[in-house]
């Protein structure tokens, strides 16, 4: 198979492979800051919205385009962060399903979303490189941040929030930057998302696609940006791997999300694993 | 330098603290003793702010701590361990200390995005400090080990290191040596008199008598949610409320 | 008119808080957010179907059997996956992850074993006749459904607050720990708490299905949503709350039906829950921070 006739088969896999992986890395980044939060999905759809709308309906430059579906799911962040995430865990993680579900029946009753029908001929801009690039950005600007004292308060965060408050860490303020950060990174993935699909729907962003995003961060391991990535490439390729038994995918996920949770807790990509001296 | 003046502050019913005044002076190592549940835990969790006493004014250097969320207390100067270890388990050992430095870390986001001279100079430095500090509480070698897997003592170890790696002003060591042996003990005695020479001022908690005696200058005696007695050591051996309450203690327990 | 309406709200309000009430029970004595419930709700419907149709029960028998179906799914899911992240101690997250899994699992055997098109319950259940109070006129399938739901609520609420078990799960939902120290077979109370909730779970799936007349494997997942919702409402740790959290919901969506229109229903609670995250995240009936059953 030559080049193009292969990349005209696989250049939707491909560049899912990288959407997903960007959007494994969104909510690896929440997760490593200890929250369970649930509207990574949601925000992925505001990033797509707000971009296709910008392309389709205002005839506005890539560029552009990308730069609103990063920007407005940030905002949105910004604005529901402060009193949502006052919450914490389990209870972060109600509110920001029902935050979902909000996102999507907004998005089903709007004109400017298309409503029921959603968005389509939504131009076919993204390229490879894009993709590409978005992803590499992403990981330099995650190690950065890891090796940073920021990357030190989020893990602080997630181990002892209280202890971490009394080292004179701003808890709300970095929490909030993990937030925001995430949102925009699920928004950029959705920008890049929007404009290979041809088409977007609000049932794309619903529970079932927060869930997925969850098994690719859980699957990988969240212990580094490598994780997140292993696993966002597993979730996307397995309905290829699993090809002839489609209808059996969504069992599959869930089974391996049972037998992650219960055999491998740490996931794929754990090195502390090796760091724990057994006996003590 | 800390001033607490008519503190009370209740859970539901109990009175853990119950009209408490008292003052830490600057430069020397006060303890706070009382039997089990006298309220010694809830006044630091007061002075840090995770407590909002409902009662009373709280002050340090001048400011006001009772308007002040924790973080900012904690970098107005005031650091401190926890009776039950609050480590960050799954980090490193050095990893544990330089977050303790977190608020003196200057370099701002553009500084650790592009990795800007700053932030390795200011990264490298804290990393350095962090080893000494490892070395002065005798933890030293295990730098990159997990903080979860050291022995209860160590933690301890680790947990007043983090705290000076803040290098506060004034120290709060909620129990510094529970659990641990004798020489462990010494050390942790020698090493909090070595502090006097940083000019830190110590508020200790603690129920082993010998250690306490050892090393405070003045004491505070809590019990029921109330300061009993206040004083040089010999003072407080001697003071009847005192005996009376440990014997109270003794007998309910 | 209005009446009819209150009646509505009523009969649909109190299935919600039928299938919150078990969802809270898990939150409330297990400390989990049991993603499965919906599954349970939906494989509770598809038990009583196959009862009614296959094995030919009377709905008398058929509803209490699925129920207990229902419930011994719970049981399972709780030994076999609770209980072992319980005794790990793992974190919030692994529960939650686990039990996607399990409703996720359940959602594509029920499309495997039954197929995805809606089904419905056999029409001659209950007579076409209507029950009459003054000027409202309730038809008895309607008056039924509020009925069960109100008495198993009743029940339930009851066995918490009156009952020396009650007065157990109550010590549970305070502190496993202590309640443990105090004597209390805290697993085997896990183990009758979800075995309960997701027989009043399966309760609910069977009254939904008879209400709205159609059964589907996709039928658990929305109904998960709207029992958050309810939790969220209502208050997110106390049985009471989450009734009367139930309540409101199916009272805001029949009357967002009613007087707006249909396409409003689920922006309106929604949009209400969000509002109430923001500015009320403990809920609109919460006690503050206690945990009680
Ligand atoms: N978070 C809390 N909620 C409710 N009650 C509390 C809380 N923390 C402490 N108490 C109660 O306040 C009282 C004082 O507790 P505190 O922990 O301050 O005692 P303590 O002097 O530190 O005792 P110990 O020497 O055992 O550490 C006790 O009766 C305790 O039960
Ligand atoms: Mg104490």
């Amino acid at each position: 198979m030559d080049w193009s006739s292969w990349w005209a088969t696989y250049s939707t896999l491909v560049l899912s492979l990288g959407v997903y992986g960007l959007m494994a890395l969104s909510i690896y980044l929440t997760l490593s800051c200890g929250l369970l939060s649930l509207a990574n999905a949601a925000f992925m759809g505001i990033g797509a919205y707000a971009s296709a709308i910008v392309t389709l309906q205002y005839e506005g430059s890539f560029p552009a385009a990308l730069l609103l579906g990063t920007a407005a799911p940030a905002a949105v962040a910004l604005l529901i962060g402060v009193p949502v995430l006052r919450l914490s865990g389990v209870y972060l993680a109600m509110a920001t399903l029902g935050f979902g579900e909000v996102v999507r029946v907004i998005a089903l009753n709007l004109e400017i979303t298309g409503g029921p029908l959603g968005l389509n001929g939504i131009p076919l801009l993204t390229e490879w490189w894009h993709v590409l690039l978005a992803l590499v950005v992403t990981v330099a600007l995650l190690q950065a941040l890891r090796h940073s004292k920021v990357g030190r308060a989020f893990e602080a965060i997630r181990e002892d929030e209280t202890a971490a408050r009394l080292m004179g860490i701003a808890t709300e303020r970095v929490k909030l930057l993990a937030f925001v950060l995430g949102a925009a990174i699920a928004g950029l993935a959705g920008g890049l998302n929007a404009h290979y699909t041809f088409t977007l729907s609000p049932g794309n962003f619903g529970f079932e696609s927060a869930v997925d995003i969850l098994t690719m961060a859980v699957l990988g391991g969240i212990q580094g940006v490598a994780g997140p990535l292993l696993g966002g490439a597993l979730i996307t390729l397995l309905p290829e791997l699993l090809r002839g038994l489609q209808e059996f995918r969504m069992a599959a996920n869930g089974l391996i999300l049972i037998a992650v949770v219960l055999f491998m807790p740490q996931g794929i990509w754990a090195p502390l694993r090796f760091r724990r001296r057994p006996g003590k | 330098m800390l001033a607490l003046h008519r503190i009370s502050h209740h859970f539901g019913g109990v009175r853990a603290l119950d009209d408490v005044t008292l003052t830490v002076e600057k430069g020397g190592i006060q303890g706070l003793i009382g039997p089990n549940g006298a309220g010694k835990t809830t006044l630091f969790n007061v002075i840090t702010g995770l407590f909002r006493p409902s009662e009373g004014t709280l002050s340090f250097e001048g400011h006001n701590l009772l308007q002040m969320p924790p973080h900012r207390i904690a970098t107005c100067g005031i650091a401190r361990t926890f009776q039950n270890i609050r480590l960050f388990s799954e980090m490193t050992l050095i990893d544990n200390v330089v977050v303790g430095m977190h608020a003196r870390l200057a370099y701002g986001t553009l500084g650790w995005m592009l990795r800007t001279r700053a932030f390795r100079q200011a990264e490298a430095g804290a990393r350095q400090q962090a080893r000494q500090l490892l070395e002065r509480v005798g933890l030293a070698g295990h730098d990159n080990e997990l903080a979860g897997n050291l022995s209860y003592g160590n933690q301890r170890k680790l947990e007043i290191a983090r705290a000076l790696a803040a290098e506060p002003r004034l120290l709060l060591l909620d129990e510094p040596v529970a659990g641990m042996n004798s020489t462990e003990k010494n050390e942790i005695m020698s090493l909090v008199k070595s502090l006097r020479q940083d000019h830190m001022t110590v508020l200790l908690i603690e129920h082993d008598m010998r250690f306490v005696m050892g090393l405070c200058d003045t004491l505070a005696v809590l019990n029921f949610g109330h300061v009993i007695a206040q004083g040089s050591p010999a003072q407080i051996q001697a003071n009847p409320a005192v005996i009376e309450a440990y014997l109270g203690q003794e007998e309910s327990a | 008119m209005l009446e009819q309406q209150i009646v509505n709200a009523i009969s649909l309000g109190s299935v919600y808080a039928l299938f919150a009430l078990g969802f809270t029970l898990i939150f409330g004595i297990l400390g989990v957010i049991n993603l499965s419930h919906g599954g349970i709700f939906m494989l509770g419907a598809y038990a009583a179907l196959l009862l009614l149709t296959r094995v030919n029960l009377p709905f008398w028998a058929a509803l209490p059997l699925a129920m207990i179906g229902a419930g011994l799914l719970g049981l399972a899911i709780d030994a076999l996956i609770l209980k072992v992240l319980r005794k790990r101690g793992a974190p919030h997250l692994m529960p939650m992850i686990a039990t996607i899994g399990a409703a996720i699992l359940m959602t594509s055997l029920a499309q495997g074993l039954f197929g995805s098109e809606t089904r419905r319950f056999p029409i001659d259940l209950f007579d076409q006749e209507n029950l009459t109070f003054g000027s409202i006129s309730i038809p008895l399938l309607q008056a039924s459904i509020t009925g069960l739901s109100v008495v198993l609520m009743v029940l339930m609420i009851w066995i918490l607050r009156r009952t020396r078990l009650g007065q157990a799960l109550r010590a549970i939902a305070e502190s496993p720990r202590a309640a443990a120290l105090l004597g209390i077979p805290v697993e085997r109370l896990f183990h009758l708490t979800s075995f309960v909730a997701a027989a009043l779970g399966g309760a609910a799936g069977i009254l939904i299905g008879l209400s709205f007349d159609a059964i589907s494997p996709f039928m658990g997942q929305p109904m998960l949503h709207k029992g958050i919702a309810a939790i969220i409402l209502g208050g997110l740790e106390a049985v009471r709350a989450a009734v009367l959290g139930g309540l409101f919901l199916g009272a805001t969506e029949v009357f967002a039906v009613t007087f707006l229109s249909s396409e409003y229903r689920d922006a309106l609670s929604f949009g209400l829950l969000f509002l109430v995250l923001l500015w009320r995240p403990q809920g609109l009936f919460g006690a503050a921070a206690t945990r009680s059953a």
